[in-house]
């Protein structure tokens, strides 16, 4: 065979042969050997290479990921020699090669975060079989205890002990279309009950098919409500004090509440008077909803603000949060959505070290308060929210932005940026004065009267930030003072030469969104896991998409008990995988 | 020098070619399956615990109304991908064999082409083009039909399992039509020839002459889709967003096995899913050998 190929024979027929006597299966085979060995040899030599940090973490969060980028920066600043790895893996992976390495004993990461449905499923088994360290000695002995939400504790305890650390507290509000709102006539404030959400919703919700929609006036819903998963029916069964599982692990789902607020989601989003539609939570069609009209609110926790801004970015200004309408007159207004643990591994050999990181990303009031403004997520540690960082008014939400510049025309001797400033063609004027304490900053219009004062502060690198309250606000149709608050970011050019110095930058205003949040937080009711709440979830999602189909269909002809069969069966489910759990 | 090689050719030298894939296989196919077939005797959770259950899997399993909805749906499923999806390859093959097409190439790989697209990519496509009111489908079908934008395909439990075995449908239609095209033009054209002399009409040559020829690549082309439906999981996981879907429409065995070994951490439980689900396939395919007569000739060809 090897005779066959040409060109080399003729040139080196002495080469060749010698080849073929030594290796007699021909040309091509001998190729793919050589590379194989040489692909061999480059593995041997080039082998993966592994973590050798003192820390290794997980995130499945991008968000968080970036932000932890640059706390770990921070945190190795002060312990020289130290090294920490932060890794990004999809959650999905996080959950699956965490079992599988707890498993193996091999390649398990130092710490670990993991996503509030999933954690249950790592405390399964035996307590000492459990991959987790046990936290409970090192809250108590750090005295952090009693500064956390200790509800947010709930679903990373088992069997008395604390595995994870709760990252956030995940209170939930409405997001809601403000400028359509106000055209209809619709004011937020006064929705203070589902019942009167409900009613307002059926009055302006257009369906399809029905008479009076059309392609001048399209369909339009009230509210985003999933009719497929039980994603936004377990937060109103939450809001009402509902649970998958009890504090002892016992299966609630299918409690007398349960059913009640089951029957009360799905005449919302089947039958002839549903307000909900079903565009999706996530992607383009809940992009697409909003920016329609479509659905004119949508349940929001705080890291939902976050994606709504970046995602539905066209909308700044004229969307608007208010908390979720109560059940019964003055109840609870918030919910809860989602959430976050970290872990430190029994495997880990720095468990000290671990700790110490632990601490410096979630209780590191500096840190948490540059990463609220990156991500909106209100952490559950309360001495962090006095940071005027969670009380910035947003203009994504009911305000906007205007750009200023400040010239200054009487400097004070001895700082940077006391003075009087010429802050606008109107003749405005801004003085500034330090003192101790920080910046006072304060704005006059040109007739001498107050416009606005406030305090600030100026950072190492020329750049003003500074809080104000109006002196003499707008005010809306019930003499409601409208925006009272406005933030300058300015960024300073020093003088130079005849050149005066000037503060250029933005004047924003609108919703107080960490405030919003962190009024609604002790209201959060807490969350409590199990090994089999993402089973329990899934039954649930089949009930929900099982009595919105049954209740489009029949109506409430024979719909009580069938919402209750339906409930009781999907309960069963679980009870019988839990049943089989021996541990 | 010649009795030297022959005797290299006939000694170890082939052994020692399929050594690598020997060492691989036993350390990444074959531990795995002996492993999980232990595993599937035993209730597992946690890093190191399992319990003994004996057949208690099995019998869990047998009775288990969720593991026989996955198993109705992925029977669907494979059903559909035999009965629509074949023919259909055949046929485009068929037509695509016809030397008096223009453009024959060009069409035969904008048929293939699907095929390219990794299966991720498919589902995260066609999770758009099947959503309610701005996929793709629903503004044809409006336009086209005035039907209202209110489909919701990926929604309802009685349009999930359509809406997965279409858009399996255009992913596999090509990949099996060039099998087909394969067989075809390895048909003896002798035998046309022949028919032709004896008066046979372009059905009977068709009938007669086309189809046995192709018929080990046939039957070939049947049980790899039947095995390749029964593996159905990134499809429906994609589209349906991480999960089975309203009323586990587009629940499949895999994905159960998945949520069981790698969500809930069952791996036991999940193993023994993995083993029916083997032997089901594999009685499957004798049953279609057997049927199709390719087993009496000595396993195909």
């Amino acid at each position: 065979m090897a005779e066959k190929v040409g060109k080399p024979q003729k040139t080196h027929p002495g080469a060749r042969r010698a080849l073929t006597d030594v290796f007699p299966f021909g040309a091509a085979p001998l190729v793919i050997l050589l590379l194989t060995l040489a692909a061999g040899a480059y593995l041997l030599f080039h082998p993966v290479r592994t973590s050798t940090a003192d820390l290794t973490l997980w995130t499945f969060a991008a968000p968080h990921y970036e932000a932890y980028f640059e706390a770990r920066n921070t945190f190795l600043k002060t312990r020289p020699g130290r090294s920490v790895d932060v890794q990004l893996v999809h959650g999905d992976a996080v959950t699956s090669r965490l079992r599988s390495a707890f498993w193996a004993n091999t390649n398990v990461p130092d710490m670990v975060e993991v996503e509030i449905t999933r954690a249950g499923s790592f405390f399964r088994g035996p307590a000492e079989d459990i991959g987790f360290v046990d936290l409970t000695p090192y809250l108590e002995k750090s005295g952090l205890m009693d500064s956390i939400v200790r509800t947010r504790l709930t679903p990373y305890s088992h069997r008395g002990r604390i595995y994870g650390l709760p990252h956030d507290v995940h209170p939930v509000m409405l997001a809601y279309r403000k400028d359509i709102f106000d055209e209809l006539g619709i004011d937020a404030s006064k929705l203070t009950t589902w019942d009167k959400f409900i009613e307002v919703g059926r009055r302006i919700t257009r369906r399809e098919g029905e008479e009076g929609t059309d392609a001048a006036h399209p369909p339009r819903y009230m509210i985003n409500l999933s009719k497929k998963q039980a994603y936004s029916f377990e937060v109103l069964l939450f809001q009402r004090g509902g649970d998958y599982f009890d504090h002892q692990g016992r299966l609630t789902m299918d409690s007398d509440l349960a059913l009640d607020t089951l029957r009360w989601y799905t005449r919302l989003i089947a039958g002839p008077q549903r307000i909900a539609a079903d565009p999706d939570m996530f992607g383009q069609g809940w992009v697409t909803s909003v920016q329609d009209g479509y659905c004119l609110a949508f349940i929001c926790p705080d890291w939902k603000s976050k994606s709504t801004e970046l995602q539905i970015a066209s909308m700044a200004g004229k969307m608007a949060l208010m908390p979720l309408p109560a059940f019964e007159p003055g109840g609870r207004r918030t919910s809860t959505w989602g959430g976050t643990m970290l872990g430190i591994t029994e495997k880990c050999p720095n468990k000290q070290l671990a700790w110490e990181f632990a601490k410096h990303l979630y209780f590191d009031p500096a840190e948490l308060a540059e990463r609220f403004r990156g991500t909106n997520i209100l952490p559950p540690y309360r001495d962090a929210w006095e940071n005027p960082a969670f009380h910035e008014p947003r203009p994504y939400w009911g305000g906007g932005s205007l750009p200023v510049t400040w010239v200054r025309t009487d400097p004070a001797e001895g700082h940077p940026v006391a003075g009087v400033w010429k802050a606008g063609n109107d003749g405005q004027r801004a003085v500034i004065e330090a003192d101790a304490n920080g910046l006072t900053v304060a704005g006059y219009h040109a007739d001498g009267t107050d416009a606005w004062s406030g305090k600030g502060t100026l950072d190492a690198h020329g750049r003003l930030e500074a809080t104000v309250f109006l002196a003499s606000p707008r005010t809306d149709a019930r003499g409601e003072p409208v925006n009272p608050l406005r933030r300058f970011v300015l960024k300073l050019t020093p003088a130079e030469g005849d050149k005066p110095a000037v503060l250029a930058g933005q004047m924003q205003w609108g919703q107080q969104l960490g405030t919003a949040y962190i009024g609604l937080a002790d209201q959060v009711p807490p969350q409590h896991g199990s090994p089999f709440l993402e089973f329990a979830k899934g039954r649930m999602s089949k009930v929900v998409a099982a009595c919105r189909t049954y209740y489009d269909r029949n109506g409430e002809n024979g719909f009580e008990e069938f919402s209750r069969a339906r409930l009781r069966a999907a309960a069963q489910e679980v009870r019988r995988q839990m049943q089989r759990n021996p541990f | 020098m010649a009795t030297a090689k022959q005797r290299l050719r006939s000694g170890r030298a082939p052994y020692l070619f399929v050594l690598p894939f020997i060492v691989t296989f036993s350390i990444f196919g074959l531990y795995p399956i002996v492993k999980s077939l232990y595993l599937a005797f035993f209730v597992t959770a946690g890093p190191t615990s399992k319990t003994f259950a004996g057949l208690g899997n099995f019998t869990f399993l047998l009775s288990d109304p969720i593991f026989w909805k996955a198993a109705r749906n992925t029977a669907v499923f494979a059903l559909a991908s035999v009965c629509l999806q074949l023919p259909l390859s055949l046929f485009l093959a068929v037509l695509l064999h016809e030397r008096a097409l223009r453009g024959r190439n060009a069409f035969r790989l904008a048929i293939f082409a699907p095929r390219l697209v990794g299966m991720v990519f498919v589902g995260v496509l066609f999770s758009l083009i099947f959503n309610a009111r701005n996929g793709l489908l629903n503004v044809a079908l409006e336009y086209f039909f005035g039907l209202p934008r209110t489909i919701e395909w990926l929604n309802q439990s009685s349009l999930i399992m359509p809406a997965l075995i279409l858009t399996a449908l255009w992913m596999y239609v090509g990949f099996n039509m060039i099998y087909f095209l394969a067989a075809l033009q390895a048909v003896d054209q002798t035998l046309y020839e022949a028919a032709m002399v004896d008066g046979a009409n372009a059905w009977q040559r068709f009938w007669h002459v086309t189809l046995p020829g192709i018929k080990p690549v046939a039957v070939f082309v049947v049980v790899l889709s039947t095995i390749g439906s029964f593996q159905l999981f990134e499809l429906p996981y994609i589209m349906l967003g991480n999960g089975p879907g309203p009323d586990d429409a587009g629940l499949t065995i895999v994905m159960y096995l998945y949520q069981n070994g790698f969500i809930s951490g069952d791996l036991g439980y999940a193993s023994t899913i993995g083993w029916t689900l083997a032997i089901g396939v594999l009685l499957l395919s004798l049953v279609q050998m057997r049927l199709s007569g390719t087993l009496k000739r000595g396993g195909g060809q």
